[in-house]
């Protein structure tokens, strides 16, 4: 079965916006495996370091 | 990631980046030596939150300087160096005075670790309140999730903060013990109080 989209809630200003996403990327993590999420996560750490 | 209140284990399956590396690298010399725990942003981070940071918090439990010494000469045989000076007893004073002593690999800056003793009763507590994150290519003890909000709300509560503090509360929303957050929140005002007592009184 195809699973629901989960969509982004704009903030109305920077700081609601971030909080917004922070719960997005939960609801990301809980429904994917710990593989798919991390390899996401990783592009971000990884071309920091 | 499977979170095992009564083992007080977290099992997390994840890919490592660099960062895990540079932290389980670390982790490996400093637990042949002293009782650790890892503190604030990576908690977040290990855990899924998508933010980088140059430093690793870490407490270590106080120990002697003849200790320390044979630590410090593991950490530099592994390719490690200090930041802040490259003589031991030079580096042990810091932690002595409640200073945080900072480690690399050598010659690279970032990211390093924050090494420090605990200052107070708080702190201390933390090693009796930690929780382990097995990741596949080795385990790291973290501070309880419940210690780890409570510092991110309201010791150190800038926006990052609250936001890294946030990232738990969602994550792990029916497996957290808010009443034991709400105590803690108690003893950090204490603690700040505290704090800023002293400073006035040092000024």
């Amino acid at each position: 079965m195809k699973k629901k989209r989960v969509f982004l809630k704009p903030g109305k200003d920077n700081k609601e916006e971030r909080i917004n996403f922070v719960k997005f990327w939960v609801n990301y993590i809980k429904s994917h495996s710990d593989k798919e999420w991390s390899s996401q996560q990783n592009m971000l750490i990884d071309s920091q370091i | 990631m499977k979170y095992d209140l009564k083992k007080k284990e977290i099992i997390l399956n994840r890919e490592l980046n660099k960062l895990d590396s540079f932290v389980l690298d670390f982790i490996r010399i400093l637990e042949k030596h002293v009782d650790y725990v890892i503190i604030s942003g990576y908690v977040s981070i290990v855990l899924g939150r998508t933010r980088i940071t140059e430093d690793v918090d870490i407490f270590i439990k106080e120990i002697s300087e003849e200790k320390f010494l044979k630590l410090y000469d593991d950490i530099k045989k592994r390719g490690f160096w200090c930041l802040n000076a490259e003589k031991g007893a030079e580096i042990f004073d810091f932690l002595k005075n409640k200073m945080a002593a900072r480690f690399s690999r050598k010659e690279k800056p970032v990211p390093n670790f924050e090494v420090k003793f605990p200052k107070d009763p708080l702190d201390k507590e933390t090693f009796g309140d930690f929780i382990t994150i097995i990741l596949p290519k080795g385990k790291l003890k973290i501070s309880s999730l419940e210690r780890h909000i409570a510092f991110k709300r309201y010791y150190l509560a800038s926006d990052k903060d609250i936001e890294d503090a946030l990232h738990i509360e969602e994550l792990f929303k029916d497996k957290i013990d808010h009443g034991k957050i709400n105590k803690l929140k108690e003893l950090i005002k204490i603690k700040k109080n505290e704090e800023k007592k002293s400073f006035f009184k040092a000024r």
